[in-house]
């Protein structure tokens, strides 16, 4: 049931911040930093509840229908 | 006066009617019984709740079950749910009561560092974890995660992941994990759901369902429900198929829309309690009957249960409630606040101060709780040592009620905050608390919230400690003008009169002590109520025990004795088992001491009187001192609360009295001197004189010896006790013996061991090996000695000082075990024991076989025999 969802919040990942969000990809671009995995709705929520505590500014979660293709190396 | 009454977030909810059982997920749970930690994870109405309520039924042992609701978001208060839990499954009942300052590793430490492994499994289930969100509390439970001891396991269901280090216990393999995904419905499972409703679908409709509810348990359970009488369910599908709403609301509206009008409007306005009963729930719909209702909800829904076996308390199931709650909001959300006012105000009129105050509070009426605490609420629960809240909410709510214009309001909102400090208050608070109350004591002329006021700077006494405070403002409670008032609560005036004559009696002062006993008898009398008369024995047995006066001690604690197995909801209290302890221990008796001890200290009553707190500490310590074992007495003592207002000055010079028998027996007689020079001259120099006398005895010192003994005996005896005086005595004799004074050696064992009378046999265990040689040559008094050992024979007693450690019970009894072994002392059946507890005769019999297998029993009759040996009858 799990299904790939980005997250996007505004700042730059703290030290405590990547720390509750180990275990999931983190980028950061342009102001905003980017936590992308699979989620079902119960881990979806935990994320929602972690970026609460951590007092982040939740700024978009979208739905990747898709999982990016990897680049070609 | 606690009250066994079940706290229902320790309840292990019991499984809905018509329910499947889910071998495959049961089978998940326990093949994760290594694992620290078993998460399950899966939004609202995923059948987590139902699914761990059937694996702990299915058990061979208790399972400790927390259903946390958001106020357990806090420190103190989940520590202390938590520790209840265990206590209730594990029934190891030394537990703290208590985490000061929610400190969990301090728990930890007390929990597992001093305690050998259990024997059987601990699971600790705790329900909608994803509420626990505080710092503090979560870093306690992956402390637990990574430490815990390896038979107990912890269970987490939570709607959302929990803000704990999943990831980590994923890569250390210390989780396992139920997700959506597998607690979703196979189609097995649906069709046996549906089939056990009634309702056959064909496999078209069926399928429309499993995708429309992608397997979601409450959406099928509500179906199936929906579906249950009607001639042709495949036609709900279909609308249920077009319906673009959340499914949730919309099989939660089909279910209730099919109840009567009157039933639907009951379960909407009573949706937001967290326990339902027909008395409370006519009072806030205002209609009669609700009982039956609820019981036949109860038999047919699934979403209605009972927390016990007689039907007379309901739970709704929680995304029920939820919906409910919301349909309430939706459709009367000004008479939302009005419903948790008549919650508060049934309360009220129950005498449950806690409640009312918890509903008042979800009603924000700041005021309200003002007027509850200040007109009688704190007196109650004074009286029942209940913690009314110590909710942040409670706080604010009467913080932020202002204080201006009307008088009147004004003093009763100051008299509430002051009853609020008091409840909340620890020993170095309550300290700072009086210290500002001296300063700038509030102004109040209402004689019902003076009542309040003195009764909490009473509570602010007793939990800093400060005895001749605490003896002032009882005086003051129980002159003729306050007492009037005061008789306005049951039980209030005999709590009052008993925390007057321990304050004395800690003070040092006993003239009056004996009257004041006798006063809170009579009030007592009047008063009814068993709790409060067992409070008067317990305060009688233990100054009595304290004192050495065993016939009157031994006297209290049999009537005691009796009222307890007259009425088994009620449970010792703090003052009852420290005489047991005392009186045990004296007797020689060091692992019945050492039971009463446990027992005393998992008492809440721990937290309301420092006084009590040191009584208990100095005990420990004191059969410490009896083995020898002096570091371990010195650690104990170390460990005790610091006063800021000076101590209780008899149980101070205890204390010291402690300090220097362990200096004498590390060989520091010196030093044991220097700790008592501060009390000979004050009015205990007679008790004093006692272990000054051992310490220059260990110094070769006779002359000094004999001065403190003769001190000893010559001083006022109300001081000494017979005790002290056997101690005295004894070592007179020792005296006379290492001045070769034989006949006088003898004569002083004589009048010792007829002193004690076969009631004390302390101080003769201790000097057996000192007089051996002496006593074996002397027949007739070896004849008299309490102790075998002078007849060269290793002496029981002896053996059973020399045995002592802090955990003597090897497996102890679980609160349900103790029920039923109460009823195996009676000539009742088993099936008549099955029908008194309201639970199946197989139940009762996994009891025995438990029972049976601790106390290491082979039929009752051993097993009742066993049970009085351990004192647990």
């Amino acid at each position: 049931m799990a299904t790939r969802y980005e997250i996007l919040v505004a700042g730059e990942l703290d030290e405590a911040a990547t720390d509750l969000f180990a275990g999931w990809e983190m980028s950061s671009e342009g102001g905003l930093a980017t936590i992308t995995g699979d989620f079902d709705q119960a881990a979806l929520h935990g994320v929602l509840e972690r970026v609460r505590a951590l007092g982040l500014e939740l700024v978009e979660v979208r739905r990747v229908r898709r999982p990016p293709r990897k680049p070609g190396r | 006066m606690t009250s066994r009454l079940i706290d229902p977030r320790l309840v292990v909810p019991g499984l809905p009617p018509l329910h499947v059982p889910r071998l495959r997920l049961i089978t998940a749970l326990d093949d994760a019984r290594d694992s620290p930690l078993t998460l399950v994870a899966a939004g609202p109405g995923a059948g987590k709740t139902v699914l761990l309520s059937e694996w702990a039924h299915h058990q061979d042992y208790p399972v400790a079950w927390i259903t946390v609701t958001p106020a357990e978001n806090e420190p103190r208060r989940f520590w202390r749910l938590f520790l209840s839990a265990v206590r209730a499954a594990s029934a190891w009942d030394d537990l703290p009561r208590s985490v000061p300052g929610g400190d969990a590793t301090v728990l930890f430490e007390s929990l597992f560092s001093r305690r050998p492994p259990p024997q059987v499994p601990l699971p600790l289930v705790i329900d909608d974890a994803h509420l626990l969100s505080h710092p503090s509390l979560l870093a306690g439970l992956d402390d637990l995660v990574r430490s815990w001891h390896p038979r107990l396991r912890l269970v987490l269901s939570a709607r959302n992941d929990p803000l704990l280090p999943l990831y980590r216990y994923r890569l250390e393999g210390r989780m396992r994990e139920l997700r959506a995904s597998d607690l979703a419905m196979t189609p097995s499972e649906a069709r046996a759901l549906l089939a056990a409703h009634g309702v056959t679908l064909p496999d078209s409709a069926f399928d429309v369902l499993e995708t429309r509810t992608g397997g979601w348990a409450a959406g099928i359970r509500l179906s199936a429900m929906r579906m249950s009488d009607t001639a042709r369910p495949a036609d709900f599908v279909a609308e249920f198929a077009v319906d673009q709403g959340s499914i949730g609301e919309y099989l939660m509206n089909e279910v209730l829309l099919r109840q009567p009008r009157r039933v639907r409007r009951l379960l909407i306005q009573t949706g937001f309690l967290d326990e339902v009963t027909g008395p409370l729930a006519d009072a806030i719909t205002g209609s009669n009957g609700s009982a039956t209702v609820l019981a036949d909800l109860a038999r047919a829904n699934s979403f209605v249960s009972s927390l016990d076996p007689a039907q007379t308390r309901f739970r709704y199931h929680q995304l029920f409630a939820e919906i409910l709650q919301h349909l309430m909001r939706q459709q009367a959300p000004r008479l939302v606040p009005t419903l948790y006012r008549r919650a508060a105000g049934w309360y009220e009129a129950q005498g449950d101060v806690r409640n009312a105050v918890k509903w008042a509070a979800h009603a924000g009426d700041g005021s309200g709780i003002a007027s509850l605490l200040a007109r009688g609420g704190l007196a109650r629960g004074y009286v029942q040592r209940h913690d009314i809240s110590d909710s942040a909410a409670v706080l604010d709510l009467v913080e932020q009620v202002p204080i201006d214009g009307d008088e009147a309001r004004a003093a009763e909102v100051r008299t509430a905050r002051l009853a609020l400090a008091a409840m909340n208050a620890d020993t170095e608070t309550a300290a700072r608390r009086l210290g500002d109350l001296g300063s700038a004591p509030p102004a109040i002329d209402d004689p019902e919230l003076l009542v309040t006021a003195s009764l909490a700077e009473l509570i602010l006494a007793e939990k800093a400690g400060d005895a001749p405070l605490a003896e002032a403002t009882a005086a003051r409670l129980l002159d003729v003008e306050a007492s009037s008032r005061v008789g306005l609560v049951p039980g209030l005036r005999t709590c009052i009169l008993l925390a007057r004559a321990r304050a004395q009696y800690w003070d040092g002062r006993y003239e009056k002590v004996d009257t004041l006993l006798q006063d809170a008898r009579h009030a007592a009398d009047t008063e009814h109520g068993r709790a409060v008369e067992l409070e008067v024995l317990g305060t009688t047995a233990l100054i009595n025990a304290y004192r050495s006066r065993t016939g009157r001690a031994d006297d209290a604690m049999g009537q005691a004795g009796e009222l307890l197995r007259l009425d088994t909801d009620l449970s010792a209290p703090l003052t009852l088992e420290l005489a047991v302890a005392l009186r045990a221990f004296v007797a020689g008796d060091f692992s019945a001491a050492a039971r009463a001890v446990q027992r005393a200290r998992s008492s809440n009553v721990l937290e309301w009187d420092s006084a009590l707190a040191m009584l208990l500490t100095l005990t420990e310590a004191q059969m410490l001192l009896g083995c020898g074992q002096y570091s371990e007495a010195w650690i104990a003592l170390s460990g005790m609360p610091k006063f800021d207002r000076g101590e209780p000055a008899l149980l101070a010079v205890q204390r010291d009295m402690i300090l220097a028998a362990i200096e004498t027996g590390l060989g520091r007689p010196h030093g044991a001197l220097r700790l008592l020079r501060r009390h000979r001259s004050t009015q205990f120099g007679a008790p004093v004189a006692v272990p000054c006398a051992r310490a220059y005895l260990a110094l070769g010192d006779l002359r000094n010896a004999e001065n403190c003994v003769r001190r000893a005996i010559t001083g006022e005896t109300v001081q000494l006790g017979r005790y002290l005086l056997i101690e005295a005595i004894l070592c007179d004799a020792e005296i006379a013996q290492m001045r070769d004074n034989t006949s006088r050696a003898l004569e002083m064992l004589v009048r010792a061991v007829e002193i004690a009378d076969g009631e004390i046999i302390l101080p003769f265990v201790r000097t057996t090996d000192v007089f051996a040689p002496l006593i074996r040559r002397h027949p007739t008094v070896a004849a008299r000695w309490p102790v075998a050992a002078a007849a060269g024979e290793p002496a029981a007693a002896v053996a059973g000082v020399r045995r002592f450690a802090p955990t003597p019970f090897p497996e102890p009894l679980t609160d349900r075990e103790l029920a039923v072994l109460r009823f195996l002392a009676t000539s009742m059946s088993t099936a008549e024991i099955a029908d008194e507890l309201c639970v199946s005769v197989n139940t009762i019999k996994t009891h025995l076989a438990a029972i049976y297998r601790k106390l290491a029993a082979r039929r009752r009759r051993e097993a009742v025999l066993r049970a009085r040996e351990f004192e647990l009858l």
